[in-house]
């Protein structure tokens, strides 16, 4: 799944999972509001994805940033992946969650020069550490 | 000649007593009617002069409060030219810098990856472009735009002010303020009411009210930093009856008898006032201390995720 408020970057990323045959692509959503009470197709049930890949920040979201979200993700017990996005430096957005997750996660900086080859090597990496754990 | 009010009141005491005299005599000595008529006179006369000098008397003392009145008026006036003077003053130099900013470095950037696209040659490669184009971002636009509004800001002030201060800064924030306390996002992330209920009172800030204290800070800061004595700086923020007080001490020299005021006190001024609140600026045993305080209405993190879960309910996706 794929949380990210650009919509150009959205595009991005939607189209890299889908070029992918081991990436089944759920859902694409602008906020993290949006994706936290998205459900299955058809169902009551909230389909929570492999890997969720994200930006550290969204206007859509001025309370929460990515990286406590994905945080809170794992403290409530899902086994979920993240790849974090980020056009500020991660280093000092994503201090307290690397303490937290040593596993199962990466961060990427969203400049011009990345390429749909690391954000796939990422996922894959994330989704096989966490399948690990 | 100023009369005193002691003066003006033995004086009208006076010119009563006198009056009051006066009738007795005119009613118990005069013996015919111009006797009378004379008495009267003067009577009428010492009673006028009275009330001249009783009126005089509330008219200096109208003039008095009148002109009093024009001059804290004239102050507050002056006061205030000069205040809009330096917010003038202010906006001059931020605009002279951003103008100069995009005519020296945005321009002649764009001009030269113009003149690569007008006159490509034979070997041209498309990622000349994209490599001018990044620097342009990353090194030129991301800079200037982390400078005017750091990004981080929208995170946290913590995360914000972390890319502000450097090692050699000691930072204090306050636990409401910091991003040790629990944010509300797991409660909101696991829809869960009991989680709510643990959620404690972090308080989000405003975007403005944030900036205000990033820009009171940054303005402290390079201050301090101006002087080659400082090596040690100490920021401290806490939260307390709906006010944020701000303290910025360094250990470097003391300001000097007469110190007045740059743009950058004036622009910390003007965030206070901004937020309801002032600042100060004093010598210490062993060096400067900047207190600034800001007042608002707080919102916890509780308040909005309780909204949040309650709008997701009235759309019954809780």
């Amino acid at each position: 799944m794929v949380v990210e408020d650009d919509p150009d970057f959205q595009e991005l990323l939607t189209d890299i999972c889908g070029s992918s045959e081991r990436i089944q692509s759920r859902g694409t959503f602008g906020s993290i509001e949006e994706f936290v009470f998205a459900k299955k197709d058809g169902t009551d049930e909230t389909w929570y994805p492999d890997v969720l890949i994200m930006d550290v920040l969204s206007a859509k979201d001025p309370q929460f940033d990515g990286a406590s979200f994905a945080n809170a993700l794992r403290k409530s017990g899902l086994k979920i992946g993240v790849v974090l996005l980020s056009s500020i430096p991660l280093g000092r957005a994503l201090k307290s969650f690397r303490e937290a997750n040593p596993l199962g996660w990466r961060g990427l900086q969203k400049n011009s020069r990345i390429s749909p080859e690391q954000i796939l090597n990422a996922i894959y990496e994330v989704a096989d550490e966490m399948d690990s754990l | 000649m100023k009369l005193t009010r002691r003066l003006r009141f033995l004086l009208g005491s006076t010119f009563v007593a006198i009056q009051s005299y006066v009738v007795y005599l005119v009613s118990s000595e005069a013996q015919d009617y111009w006797g009378a008529l004379k008495y009267l006179s003067v009577a009428v006369l010492v009673f006028v002069s009275a009330g001249f000098l009783a009126t005089t008397n509330v008219l200096a003392k109208l003039n008095l409060s009148r002109d009093k009145k024009q001059s804290q008026i004239q102050s507050l006036s002056s006061e205030l030219i000069e205040s809009n003077s330096k917010l003038a003053a202010v906006d001059g130099e931020l605009r002279k810098e951003i103008g100069g900013w995009l005519h020296g470095s945005v321009q002649s950037k764009l001009m030269a990856i113009a003149r690569t696209l007008r006159t490509p040659g034979e070997n041209f490669n498309p990622s000349v472009i994209a490599d001018l184009v990044d620097d342009l971002n990353e090194n030129t636009i991301r800079e200037y735009s982390h400078r005017l509004f750091p990004p981080a800001l929208h995170i946290s002030l913590a995360m914000g002010l972390d890319e502000l201060l450097n090692d050699d800064i000691e930072l204090q924030m306050d636990d409401l303020l910091s991003e040790s306390a629990n944010s509300g996002i797991e409660a909101f992330t696991g829809k869960s009411q009991s989680k709510l209920n643990q959620v404690n009172d972090r308080l989000i800030l405003p975007p403005t009210i944030a900036f205000a204290i990033y820009r009171i800070i940054e303005e402290a800061i390079n201050n301090a930093r101006k002087k080659s004595s400082v090596s040690k700086i100490k920021v401290a923020i806490t939260v307390h009856n709906k006010t944020i007080h701000i303290e910025i001490k360094d250990n470097g020299e003391k300001l000097p008898t007469g110190f007045k005021y740059g743009l950058g006190l004036t622009l910390i001024g003007v965030y206070s006032a901004q937020f309801g609140g002032d600042f100060k600026l004093e010598n210490t045993t062993d060096g400067v201390v900047l207190r600034a305080s800001l007042k608002f209405e707080p919102t916890t993190v509780r308040e909005v995720v309780t909204a949040k879960i309650s709008a997701a309910k009235s759309k019954k996706l809780w």
